[in-house]
């Protein structure tokens, strides 16, 4: 009798607990997928990086000049700017387009110039992509390195096909969590917003807190900006917490990059090198332009080794047939208010000596009466030849 | 390999679901197996340390067990322990002492050692140096035999859930059950998960979240004011309680789901109204390892009160020195002795019998001896001794309560804030009910969803980065 009521009390106990592991998981899926929803951003807004450049190509868009680099890119290059100047020098108006944004990489480039080919294969024919080079050097990531930065992992997915995923499990060298989030988010969409949901999660919380605090704190708790003068575009950041976080960032990247100075000597086995031959087997004309970088930035650039990757970099170009703009802009750190970007009213100056640089790099050419811009190059100038 | 990486979700997986459909008498081979693959994820070569301190103490103990004579049982010990020490000492302590001789040798003028070698401290050398002499002196001591079986004995030392972070268990309790069949158990399966997933909350929800402040301020506490760094010592102090306790929940629940028992490690800490009691409730697995093998041997509290003051302070000082070669861990150490010193001082003395009667008694007390941990904590959170008594000098003037508002416009100053009001209105119900007890009062569908809530939570707000578990570094 009493060996009964234990099985009984126990096969209870068991269907208990069943039933609560049940509800564990349909909670946790249907949790999961609310919030995806949430975080869902309006169809418009899916791809804010090459998506906007795709449906421009799409609706019969052309486009003269791409420029590729990260959010510094973003901040320091105005692409009407130099529109107006270059297309005043060679009498013709160019559309140019600033690619540059926050935590990306070449390698994610190299997809999104892919996926701009696969909508139309003479998409870059006779444009110029000018790629960004911090100090006179792009960024020395092999195919073996993380693919993306700092679990943004919403930004290459976009762009990587189911084919990708045997690549990018095999080389990339991404942690396997957020190779999981990228494979997850290809081949069932059901937590491609997670990331995104985190973050709105986060700011509304802060919000929240920001308010609850706000009699012991006073008002402007939350969102307080510094007035920083940079660009809100591409990611960057001008509130006082952001700006903060940027320049400690800066100070712990810098140190490390000055403790770890590895040679950057066989580019050929970069991700540069493949955008630079995408680029150019697509019929478009690659070119570097110098990044000017804060002194903290610039620190690691300055030290024996890295100079010395600097002077044997322009071997690298020269056979690659690929040249480099130099630029004639004097600054100094008070023009980087968070360490990364160029303030936001020295960018039209930046663009302007980056204008005329490429203007002088390109000089024998002659001025094009079509918005052909393949006939505002010459191959011999863009070629490196 | 960390707890909080995809790749021990994997890791998890596999070797628990294959532990299961393996017959009993190969399961310890494979948890051998899954447990060195553990270890060597991070430098494969340190198994090797690990093999040879298995070999000397089962050895040792097999030897001390067949050996009749006590001074030779002794000396077999002994051999055994300089084995262990000398090896945690070589790993660990000689670029420490090196650079004191070296010190020392400047400060009288007679130059200076250049010697330092680039020695890495295997991940947990700390952890399983204890537990192998635990092992060694229980058999000593006559508390339980020479085990026989070298994969039952490997194992007690390599068992992955404890291995690199504890909790130190002793063979009474992990080696005897580690020699027992166990059968799949959804009770225990499922009370392990929610360890885990609880272990998991409280690193990556307060212990990482909260170390975001604390490293602001540590890196750089003269740029701080009082109340900044009077806050980060706070946070520091629940950032480790959480990080540690989160590590051997994670621990626990990972044995658990394989139907073995780990000791508790934590016990609500920061509730303690003495410094005593708060060594209750504080890795307790490693205070009653040096309460039963280096202060009781000592002579422990049936001593002259001097030789009880010297037994505690030479106890607490070798802690200090456990968890890390430097002397801010020295001084930590040293003044958790002090206060145990006092403490027993105090408490006869009629003075001490008059305060512990008045009322509301209890919150001051609690309140003082949270205060005296922190203080310590700043010694041990501090990079140097000058950085610690920067800290000191900043809490002792901390500014006006009009600048203390101040310290909540920063975000994570209110986050944390946040998670500690959490975690500890979670203890304070737990402490009146246990919390798994209130929720049996739940339907199992309701009981289902808090725990989703609980899985969802961490998604949103976890944070997921390269925070590593603080004490891997012991």
């Amino acid at each position: 009798m009493k060996n009964s009521s234990t099985s009984s009390s126990e096969r209870s106990s068991l269907r208990g607990r069943l039933v609560t592991a049940g509800f564990v998981l349909v909670g946790t899926v249907a949790g999961v997928l609310a919030l995806n929803a949430w975080a869902r951003p309006a169809e418009g807004q899916r791809d804010i990086w090459y998506g906007p450049v795709a449906d421009y190509l799409s609706q019969g868009g052309r486009f003269s000049h791409l420029f590729l680099g990260t959010s510094r890119t973003r901040a320091a290059v105005r692409p009407e700017v130099f529109d107006s100047i270059v297309g005043r020098a060679y009498g013709t108006p160019l559309q140019s387009i600033n690619l540059g944004i926050g935590h990306c990489t070449l390698i994610e480039h190299w997809f999104g110039l892919r996926k701009l080919l696969e909508i139309d294969p003479l998409a870059l024919q006779g444009v110029v992509v000018l790629i960004e080079a911090p100090a006179g050097l792009p960024a020395f990531l092999g195919w073996h390195e993380n693919w993306i930065v700092q679990g943004r992992t919403d930004l290459l997915t976009p762009y990587l096909k189911k084919d990708d995923l045997w690549r990018l499990w095999k080389v990339a060298g991404t942690p396997a969590a957020e190779k999981f989030v990228i494979t997850a988010n290809l081949v069932a969409p059901y937590v491609e917003h997670i990331p995104r949901a985190r973050s709105m999660a986060m700011a509304e919380l802060d919000t929240l807190l920001a308010r609850v605090f706000s009699p012991i704190v006073g008002a402007g708790v939350s969102g307080a900006t510094t007035g920083a003068d940079l660009v809100e575009e591409g990611g960057i950041r001008t509130d006082a917490k952001g700006v903060e976080t940027a320049r400690e960032m800066a100070i712990r990247m810098a140190r490390e990059d000055a403790q770890n100075q590895a040679s950057w000597s066989n580019w050929d086995t970069t991700a540069i090198r493949d955008v630079v031959n995408l680029v150019r087997e697509a019929g478009g004309y690659p070119v570097f332009f110098e990044m000017p970088l804060s002194d903290v930035q610039m620190a690691p650039y300055r030290m024996p080794v890295r100079t010395k990757d600097r002077e044997d970099f322009p071997a690298t170009l020269a056979a690659w047939k690929v040249p480099m703009l130099k630029l004639d802009f004097p600054h100094d750190s008070t023009d980087f208010p968070d360490l990364w970007h160029l303030r936001k009213t020295r960018a039209p100056e930046f663009t302007a000596a980056l204008a005329r640089s490429y203007i002088e790099a390109s000089r024998p050419a002659a001025p094009a009466a079509q918005p052909d811009t393949s006939a505002v190059l010459t191959d011999s100038v863009l070629t490196g030849g | 390999m960390s707890f909080v990486s995809f790749h021990f979700v994997l890791f998890f997986v596999v070797v628990t679901t294959l532990f299961h459909l393996l017959p009993q008498r190969a399961r310890w081979a494979w948890l051998i197996a899954a447990s060195c693959w553990f270890y060597m994820a991070l430098i494969p070569a340190y198994i090797l340390i690990l093999f040879f301190l298995i070999a000397i103490d089962y050895g040792a103990g097999l030897w001390i067990h067949a050996t009749q004579d006590a001074r030779a049982r002794k000396r077999i010990l002994i051999g055994s322990l300089i084995a262990n020490l000398g090896m945690l000492g070589t790993f660990k302590y000689l670029n420490f002492l090196l650079g004191n001789v070296s010190t020392g040798l400047e400060a009288f003028g007679m130059g200076s050692l250049s010697w330092t070698f680039p020695l890495a401290l295997p991940l947990g050398l700390s952890f399983h140096t204890f537990q192998s002499m635990a092992y060694t002196i229980e058999v000593y001591k006559g508390n339980r035999p020479a085990e026989r079986h070298l994969g039952h004995y490997a194992l007690y030392v390599l068992f992955y859930p404890q291995m690199v972070a504890g909790p130190i268990e002793r063979p009474q309790g992990l080696l005897d059950q580690l020699k027992q069949p166990t059968r799949f158990s959804w009770v225990n399966f499922a009370d392990g998960m929610k360890l885990m997933l609880w272990g998991l909350a409280k690193k990556v929800l307060i212990a990482d979240r909260l170390a975001i402040y604390v490293n602001q301020v540590y890196a750089n506490p003269g740029a701080f004011s009082g109340w900044e760094v009077a806050l980060a010592t706070v946070f520091f102090a629940f950032q480790i309680y959480c990080d540690f306790s989160g590590y051997t929940e994670i621990a626990r629940g990972a044995a658990l789901t394989m139907g073995y028992r780990l000791c508790v490690n934590f016990n609500h800490p920061y509730c303690s109204r003495s410094p005593a009691e708060f060594w209750h409730r504080w890795h307790i697995s490693l205070s009653t390892w040096f309460r039963d093998y280096v202060y009781i041997p000592l002579g422990g509290s049936r001593v002259a009160s001097w030789k009880i003051a010297r037994n505690l302070l030479i106890a607490f000082l070798l802690s200090g020195l456990w968890h890390g070669a430097a002397w801010t861990f020295v001084i930590w150490g040293g003044l958790h002795g002090a206060y145990l010193v006092l403490q027993r001082l105090l408490e006869p003395s009629a003075v001490g019998r008059k305060l512990s009667a008045l009322p509301g008694f209890g919150a001051f007390a609690t309140t003082l001896t949270f205060a005296l941990v922190c203080l310590a904590w700043v010694f041990f959170r501090a990079v140097d001794i000058p950085s610690a008594l920067i800290v000191l000098g900043k809490i002792a003037s901390p500014g006006s309560f009009s600048e203390l508002g101040a310290v909540f416009q920063d975000s994570t100053a209110r986050m944390g804030l946040l998670l500690i009001a959490a975690l500890e209105t979670i203890h304070w119900l737990h402490r009146r009910k246990p919390v798994s007890q209130r929720l049996q009062a739940f339907p199992a569908p309701v009981r289902g969803l808090l725990w989703a809530a609980l899985v969802l939570l961490v998604v949103l707000f976890g944070k997921f980065g390269h925070e590593e578990f603080l004490y891997f570094q012991f």
